[in-house]
């Protein structure tokens, strides 16, 4: 498990690589908080992602709620096949902006 | 200090061989040397006189006094009665017939009866008390070490000190604490002599004790524990006394006691300026000339209440029902024995308070009349509660959507104003569980319309379906904002703040399992089995058994760092709370022998490591090991009083699934100890969170944030007091699930705006600020108001009243897999209920089971409307 970020414009694009699962999930957790800006624009790149267990969803679902908390709006883009059929099944699909590449998602969140 | 404090008084002692000698030769000085006649008594087995041999030296003692010759005017006369240390009272109780009482411990009992004198009960003495343990039942006191668990056993509050005075009853640990037993016994006697005090017992005892000189204050306060904080020694019982209230000046019937003897302030703080307050009590008497009522609280305190031009009275009434006023029948329902509740005014005035009374609250038209026990009463009330929330909800008469549901209602019902909602899972859950018992008790299909559409909104919005793990969770809830939804994932409560806490899993169940016991739904019972699965995999523990109260929201671990002082901690929510929340109900309706288990696993639990050594209350948190742990949050080293209680009414309904006699005495033991610790013995109710030990100098165990009540705690004596005196028969459980409705019946039904009140004030008065006075919050909803409605009709009729019930189902086509109808409404007592007739969709319907409580449902293509008729087994 690997993160990376960038920041493109107004938004920061941070990108995950490799398994996100329970052995994963808390470093992958932390990480991700870390680079979290407090205010502006997210957008969590998860093309580079294998897989994703239920572990990875809930630290999706963390993330996310500290966005709401917080001041940052958040969208998702490279969401795995997999795991989109996953978040559309547990019902939280709906509550991500979930766009097509980094482009649309830097699109989405600017506009 | 020559004055000879016990002039002209007698102190009866009790003797037989091994006698601890300095003890016995310590009282015949002492007491002498304070003016009072010391007679010894035994059993003489028809001789003139014995002579007795001591227990250290063989010293011998010569007794004449006859034990068996002390008729009623002799014991009158006593002013102490004295059980001293030693084998004596073990000699005593020797009875060649075992269906008789000892004679000794006849005269014991005689004398109990008698509260204007003084019993003296030291070290090994208690042993006489064991044949009749009703006298010590739920009374502090003290004994020999090697009795404390006779004491407990007995049913008395054991307390570690030396000394102990509860009313008139005052235990020494040892005749090594003889001198200072001693010494409190010529405190009380001489304080109860003092001029002083003879005014304030005759005018407190009222016309009932008129004439006596001894220790009713006294015998007032002792035995509830709760009397006044601030005593010590004559000080408090003075205190105490002070507040009972005296007659009027020229009141003819204690006028001859009231000589103008100026009173010297009591040591201690006694309020000088006037103050309002609620007295509970049964009326002794009532005296139309001087408009004066004597009460008897709760707890046994004669009270005098006066009552004025302006005094109102009314009759209790229901959610719904008007205000009946009572002013103008006063003298026909002051009658003996009837219970009230009286608001008013305490006058600081000659030494002592007038109580005037401003507001009276009747229970009923006669004195053995609660409204509360009317067959009805409870079913309407929870039908008044379920529209107050369909209204508050989704309006009067209009669709039911949950996307217009909030958890946050002000004190109408109306959600507060603005954009952002949150919708907790617990809550809704809540919700369905009143809705679905509305509809179980009253056939109201729109309560089962909100109840279902309510579980259906639950499982596509609040439910998460682990793949990976094969489990079942439940979000905190939503927050709703400008019309989206945002997902709240793990709890948003301080205690629980991003973790998930088992409280929250377990009621997320509540509401679902109550509505499937109606219609069988199997995706609730899917969701509720893949939930059990969570309970089982990340929660339980294998080792040492229960289940944790956290785990984190990645791994599912109770164990890891970022669960702070939640880290591997189990607690009675997590540990208990399957029982009351959903674990009963979903055993009722299936009957599966897995859930028994896990009910007896749980209540195994309690009667292990939740009674503690020390404290009457239990302990509520534990680490991994069970060891306590005393340092959690604002837990610390508190009690909540409502767990206790509650623990009492599952342990008293898991008697009906599978019983044990740790189960049962753990109930009882419970349920006569909370009167003592939990209780208001002055104005009724039951309070909060209160100090589970007493500090060094405390009589009292302390609040731990305030004196308020909360409503669902009264729900939980209520229900435990009903349950235990419907298993058990016991007059005193009877007595107290009534003053305890009675409490909650009066106060917390909130006429004005419907519903209940969460909180009221230690006087009943409704307490109306911030989150309390809130009708929709978490564990508010319509969960325990409701609860208490539901059960209290199911005990009181069925267990209480022989009176039948008839319970309304709806079981889907493709419900109950194996088409088997479980109608039991609680776990009842076996060969106590039987099932009379069943109707379906309006029609007599023969295949049922009477004993059992089941009906075989025909095969059908639309869902069923049953109606199921109850009856209870006459005995």
């Amino acid at each position: 498990m690997r993160l990376s970020t960038e920041v493109r414009g107004d938004v920061t694009v941070i990108a995950l690589e490799g398994s996100l699962d329970s052995r994963t999930a808390p470093q992958a957790q932390q990480e991700i908080e870390a680079l979290f800006p407090e205010e502006g624009l997210v957008l969590l790149d998860l093309s580079g992602t294998t897989y994703m267990s239920s572990a990875g969803l809930r630290v999706l679902l963390l993330i996310y709620r500290r966005s709401q908390n917080g001041g940052a709006r958040l969208a998702l883009t490279g969401v795995p096949e997999e795991v989109h059929d996953i978040m559309a099944a547990t019902g939280f699909l709906d509550f991500f902006t979930v766009a097509g590449s980094v482009e649309d998602g830097v699109k989405a969140l600017t506009v | 200090m020559s004055e000879k404090r016990l002039a002209g008084s007698t102190v009866a002692i009790l003797m037989e061989s091994d006698f601890v000698e300095p003890e016995i030769h310590y009282y015949q000085r002492r007491f002498t040397e304070e003016g009072a006649r010391v007679e010894f008594l035994t059993r003489l087995w028809g001789q003139e006189s014995i002579t007795f041999h001591g227990h250290e030296y063989g010293n011998p003692f010569t007794v004449s006094g006859d034990l068996e010759a002390v008729d009623d005017d002799k014991l009158d006369g006593y002013d102490m009665f004295i059980v001293p240390s030693g084998i004596v009272s073990d000699r005593l109780r020797y009875t060649d017939d075992v269906n008789q009482l000892a004679p000794a411990v006849q005269l014991l009992r005689r004398a109990f009866e008698r509260p204007n004198l003084l019993k003296g009960i030291i070290c090994h003495g208690l042993w006489l008390a064991a044949p009749i343990p009703e006298v010590v039942r739920g009374r502090r006191l003290t004994c020999h070490n090697n009795l404390v668990g006779d004491a407990r056993n007995m049913g008395a509050i054991y307390t570690d000190q030396d000394v102990v005075v509860d009313g008139d009853l005052v235990t020494g640990r040892s005749f090594n604490h003889c001198h200072e037993f001693a010494r409190m016994m010529i405190d009380l006697v001489a304080a109860a002599r003092a001029p002083r005090a003879r005014q304030l017992v005759a005018a407190g005892a009222g016309a009932a004790g008129a004439t006596m000189g001894a220790l009713p204050e006294i015998a007032g306060n002792g035995s509830n524990g709760h009397g006044n904080g601030n005593g010590n020694g004559n000080g408090a019982t003075a205190v105490i006394s002070g507040l009972v209230a005296p007659p009027a000046n020229g009141n003819g019937r204690a006028a001859a006691a009231l000589e103008p003897v100026a009173p010297p302030r009591p040591p201690g703080y006694q309020p000088d300026f006037t103050f309002s307050d609620l007295v509970a009590g049964y009326i002794t008497g009532y005296d139309p000339a001087s408009d004066t009522i004597d009460l008897k609280t709760n707890e046994g305190k004669a009270i005098q209440a006066r009552l004025t031009s302006t005094t109102s009275a009314e009759f209790l009434r229901n959610l719904g029902e008007p205000y009946v006023d009572a002013t103008g029948h006063l003298d026909e329902l002051l009658k003996p024995g009837g219970y009230l509740f009286a608001y008013g005014i305490y006058y600081p005035e000659n030494g002592a308070y007038t109580f005037e009374a401003k507001r009276l609250v009747f229970l009923g038209r006669q004195a053995d009349e609660y409204n509360f026990e009317r067959p009805d009463w409870w079913v309407r009330q929870l039908s008044a509660l379920a529209k107050f929330y369909r209204k508050a909800q989704f309006g009067e008469g209009a669709p039911i959507d949950y996307t217009n549901y909030r958890t946050a209602l002000r004190l109408g019902g109306e959600k507060t104003s603005g954009l952002k909602g949150v919708q907790e899972t617990d809550t809704i859950s809540r919700l369905v569980y009143g809705m679905a018992s509305a509809y179980m008790l009253t056939g109201d299909e729109d309560f089962l319309d909100v109840a279902e559409q309510g579980t259906a909104y639950l499982r596509d919005h609040m439910r998460f379906v682990d793949r990976d793990e094969d489990v079942v969770y439940w979000y905190h809830g939503i927050e709703v904002r400008d019309g989206t939804e945002h997902k709240l994932f793990t709890s948003e409560f301080g205690d629980d703040y991003d973790a998930i806490p088992m409280y929250e899993q377990i009621y997320a169940l509540a509401g679902p399992i109550q509505l499937w016991r109606l219609t069988g739904d199997p995706k609730i019972l899917d969701d509720a089995e893949g939930t059990l699965r969570l309970f089982r995999k990340f929660y339980h523990d294998p080792e040492q058994g229960g289940w944790y109260s956290h785990i984190d929201p990645i791994l599912l671990s109770p164990h890891h760092e970022s669960l702070g002082p939640n880290r591997s901690r189990k607690n009675w929510n997590s540990v208990g709370d399957h029982a009351p929340a959903y674990l009963t109900n979903l055993y009722l309706g299936t009957g599966d022998p897995r859930h028994a288990e896990m009910l007896e696993e749980t209540f195994d639990l309690i009667v292990g490591h939740f009674p503690q050594e020390g404290s009457p209350f239990v302990q509520e948190r534990f680490h991994a090991d069970w060891s306590a742990d005393r340092s959690w949050n604002w837990q610390q080293d508190r009690a909540v009083v409502g767990h206790n209680l509650k623990i009492a009414w599952n342990l008293m309904r898991m008697m009906a699934v599978r019983p044990k006699d740790r189960y049962r005495q753990l109930a009882v033991d419970i349920g006569r100890k909370m009167p003592q610790v939990g209780a208001d013995p002055q104005r009724g109710g039951w309070y909060d969170v209160v100090e589970q030990h007493l500090q060094e100098g405390q009589e009292v165990h302390r609040f731990v944030w305030h004196d308020r009540k909360a409503w669902w705690q009264q729900e939980q004596a209520i229900l435990a007091y009903q349950i235990l005196a419907g298993h058990t028969g016991d007059a005193e459980f009877r007595r107290r699930a009534r003053e305890s409705a009675a409490f909650y019946n009066s106060f917390f039904l909130d006429h004005d705006e419907g519903g209940v009140y969460f909180n009221v004030l230690a006087n009943g008065l409704p307490y109306l600020l911030g989150n309390e006075r809130s009708k929709g919050s978490h564990s508010m909803s319509m969960y325990h108001g409701a609860e208490l409605c539901f059960l209290a009709t199911v005990y009181e009729r069925l267990l209480l009243d022989d009176e039948p019930l008839t319970l309304h189902f709806r079981p889907n086509p493709d419900g109950f897999a194996d088409r088997v109808l479980r109608v039991a409404p609680d776990a009842l007592p076996p060969g106590r209920v039987r099932l009379d007739w069943v109707e379906i969709d309006g029609q007599p319907y023969q295949d049922f089971d009477a004993t059992a409580l089941t009906v075989k449902l025909p095969d059908s293509k639309t869902a069923l409307r049953v109606r199921a008729h109850l009856s209870p087994i006459g005995n």
